[in-house]
């Protein structure tokens, strides 16, 4: 079953990676797993309590294509962490908005999103996403595609920089990449 | 040997410091080993018990590290933290199970058992640990891990390091005893080993000057103490025995000159007694020809030459008419009878006279056997041969013949006509046997001339190889007072007698490694006087069981003995013996 959807996940994962726009159905296969990971980043990561005071709801903003941004807020609907009721949103990079507590970038997302980094920069947001260097260039986790397998790189110094903890559990699993300086 | 019979005989015989230094590593050793096992002991059941705690400690910090695969559902980063346990030897195995019991990965052979708990599990049998756990993630249980380990690798590392560093720890506090026991040891083995070097010294000088330096108020010391107030003692006796010693040498050597001289008195005295034999025997046949000449010369005396020549005298006055004067003149009838007497009487002095020659040159020819007889002995001094007993007691019978005679005594042989000979010297036994029967025949002066008998037999002294030559009398007999000093020098009860012979025939029969005995049932009841010789030589030894025996048989009386006395009385029970060695 998790070899099958290891497979599933490879070839759904190789076709975006190929250049080849991703159907709907094949982009739910792919962010199934990535969602997954998402709802294990969020158990594995602390808020500083200032930035989650505990009646708060946990901010989650996604910025996908509708189809990704549906799934997503579907998966996640009625979920909480540590209390807090998890919400789901559509990612912006106004200034009037206040700073989510996760932000998601995804390969559909537009491009004015690759200065979201820049944007929180010091801000306690885990920014995660899912293109080449987003790691490197400040974001804190990336997914990337190792040996088939749904992998993800993480940026221990933005992610301080963040005022965020990453627990070690996730860290030893990821690569650790370097900022670009 | 058995092996701790050989220990404890080697044991026996080490020096008494290595007895003690194996006596203080022994204890050591033995406490050692014992508060090393117990403590051993202990230190199993806590290594157990840490073993355990460390066990369940690693598993947690690997279950901790086991939330993120798990989580993830990522099998080779789970694979990647079980094989960070490879650098730990004692565990067996490892497995991580989703909460569907589904198996993320694992690592060993042996499978812990499948079970999912949200608790901690132990299970340790025997050597096999086995510990579950939850991987949690904040409070949320994400899997399980199960780690097997195996306590033996764990117990043997311990055990080795522990029997390593017991050995040292025993090398160590063996050589720190054995250190200060050899410095203690001096207060026990150094009196010891004065004692026992000054025991030695005595033993190998006799020197008991030597003293031990004396060693403290202990035992050791008491027994320093004693052993020098003995070695005092000792020393004071040796130097008293020394001092005695020197004394009865110097006496001894004065009585072995006394002896030699005494021998040389008594040789003397027997070739003396030999002589008197002889000299008396000559003696006695010379009365014997004194009497022969007394006879012929008082026969001669009284013979009729003179009347004859008378008788010639009227025959040559008359031979002119000599017919006249044998028919007319009566002195001339008388004649012819006259004649005829005379021719008796000559014949009867002529027989006498021939008589009287022959005992006479019997007699002159004796003497000569006597004295030949001497000197034949008197050269053969000190020559041991074979020598014939029955001949030799022929030879004694012959030089007192004329006494034995003349005092009328029976002699009786009881004795076989073959005798073995014996080796011996013939003169000395000649000699003694000489002086036994001269001294019988003084004994036998004053009985009835009808019962003066003499007695000389020869038996087997049964079982000891000797031969016994005794000579008896019916004479007058020994006194028990006597018999005790008859041997003496110097005792004798006749008034002629210098009580040299019997006191130098024990001499010379105790030379030729024989015995003389003498028994008496006391006065006027006889005597017998026994000499007993080897059939071996005396050089050789006393006669020992090897000799040749002699048929009992041929030791029968002898059927032709001069004259059987037939009443010989038995000897007596009471009989006082003494033994030439005494």
């Amino acid at each position: 079953m998790h070899l099958q959807s290891l497979l599933a996940l490879g070839i759904a994962l190789a076709l975006p990676l190929g250049g080849a726009p991703a159907s709907p159905q094949e982009s739910q296969i792919a962010y199934r797993v990535k969602v997954g990971f998402l709802f294990n980043f969020l158990r594995f990561a602390d808020w500083p309590p200032s930035a989650l005071p505990a009646d708060q709801p946990f901010r989650l903003a996604v910025s996908a294509d509708d189809a990704t941004y549906a799934f997503i807020e579907s998966t996640f609907a009625g979920k909480s962490v540590d209390h807090h009721a998890i919400i789901v949103e559509r990612a912006s990079l106004r200034e009037d908005r206040p700073a989510p507590h996760l932000l998601f970038i995804t390969r559909s997302a537009p491009p004015e999103m690759a200065q979201a980094a820049r944007r929180y920069a010091g801000h306690p947001v885990l920014t995660i996403g899912e293109t080449d260097g987003f790691a490197r260039r400040g974001g804190i986790l990336n997914f990337v595609q190792v040996d088939e397998a749904v992998r993800f790189e993480v940026n221990l110094a933005a992610a301080e920089r963040a005022g965020l903890r990453i627990s070690s559990r996730v860290s030893k699993m990821a690569i650790l990449v370097r900022p670009e300086p | 040997m058995n092996p701790l019979r050989l220990i404890s005989h080697r044991f026996q015989r080490a020096p008494i410091r290595h007895k003690l230094s194996a006596i203080i590593a022994l204890t050591c050793g033995v406490g050692i080993v014992v508060a090393g096992a117990a403590v051993f002991g202990f230190h199993a059941y806590t290594l157990r018990t840490a073993f355990q705690r460390d066990v369940v400690a690693l598993a947690a910090v690997v279950a901790e590290n086991l939330a993120g695969p798990l989580t993830f559902k990522d099998p080779r980063a789970a694979l990647e933290v079980l094989h960070s346990l490879k650098a730990k030897p004692q565990i067996a195995a490892a497995i991580v199970r989703r909460l569907d019991g589904e198996v993320l990965a694992r690592v060993g052979s042996t499978a812990p058992a499948a079970e999912t708990s949200t608790a901690i599990a132990t299970d340790f049998t025997g050597w096999q640990l086995q510990a579950t756990l939850p991987v949690q993630v904040r409070g949320e249980t994400v899997g399980t891990f199960s780690l097997a380990a195996d306590f033996r690798t764990t117990f043997l590392d311990s055990l080795g390091a522990f029997v390593l560093s017991l050995l040292g720890i025993c090398a160590a506090a063996l050589t720190a005893a054995l250190g200060v026991g050899y410095w203690l040891q001096r207060f026990i083995t150094l009196p010891v080993l004065r004692l026992s070097r000054a025991a030695a010294q005595i033993g190998e000088r006799q020197d008991y000057s030597v003293r031990v330096a004396p060693a403290g108020a202990d035992e050791l010391g008491v027994l320093t103490a004693a052993f020098n107030a003995m070695l005092e003692r000792i020393h004071a006796s040796d130097t008293e025995l020394r001092r005695m010693n020197a004394i009865l040498t110097k006496e001894i050597e004065q009585r072995q000159q006394l002896q030699s001289e005494l021998v040389e008195t008594s040789r003397l005295a027997g070739m003396a007694e030999v002589a008197t034999g002889v000299l008396h025997n000559v003696g006695n046949v010379l009365n014997s020809v004194n009497v022969s000449a007394g006879v012929m010369r008082e026969q001669l005396q009284q013979s009729r030459l003179a009347t004859l020549r008378r008788v010639a005298g009227l025959l040559t006055t008359h031979s002119d008419n000599l017919a006249g004067f044998f028919a007319t003149d009566e002195k001339g009838r008388r004649v012819p009878a006259f004649l005829a007497r005379i021719v008796d009487q000559l014949d009867f002095e002529q027989r006498r006279f021939d008589t009287e020659l022959k005992g006479l040159a019997a007699n002159i020819e004796h003497i000569k056997e006597i004295v030949a007889m001497q000197q034949t002995y008197a050269k053969a001094s000190a020559l041991i041969e074979e020598v014939d007993l029955g001949q030799l007691i022929e030879q004694v019978i012959s030089i007192h013949r004329s006494s034995l005679q003349r005092h009328l005594v029976q002699v009786a042989r009881e004795f076989p006509p073959s005798l073995p000979s014996v080796p011996t010297d013939r003169h000395k036994i000649l000699q003694v046997l000489t002086n036994f029967v001269a001294n019988a025949i003084h004994a036998l002066k004053t009985n009835p001339a009808a019962q003066r008998r003499l007695t000389i037999a020869i038996r087997p002294a049964l079982g000891t190889g000797e031969l016994a030559l005794s000579v008896s009398d019916n004479g007058e007999g020994i006194h028990p007072d006597n018999l005790k000093k008859i041997f003496r020098q110097g005792f004798t009860t006749r008034r002629e007698g210098h009580g040299f012979g019997l006191h130098s025939g024990v001499l010379i029969v105790k030379a030729l490694g024989g015995t003389l005995d003498v028994e008496s049932p006391g006065p006027g009841l006889g005597s017998t006087f026994t000499l007993r010789l080897p059939l071996r030589p005396a050089a050789r030894g006393r006669a020992t069981a090897h000799a040749t025996p002699i048929p009992p048989s041929a030791f029968a009386p002898r059927a032709a003995s001069l004259r059987d006395s037939g009443n010989h009385r038995p000897p007596p029970r009471a009989s006082i013996s003494r033994p030439l060695s005494a």
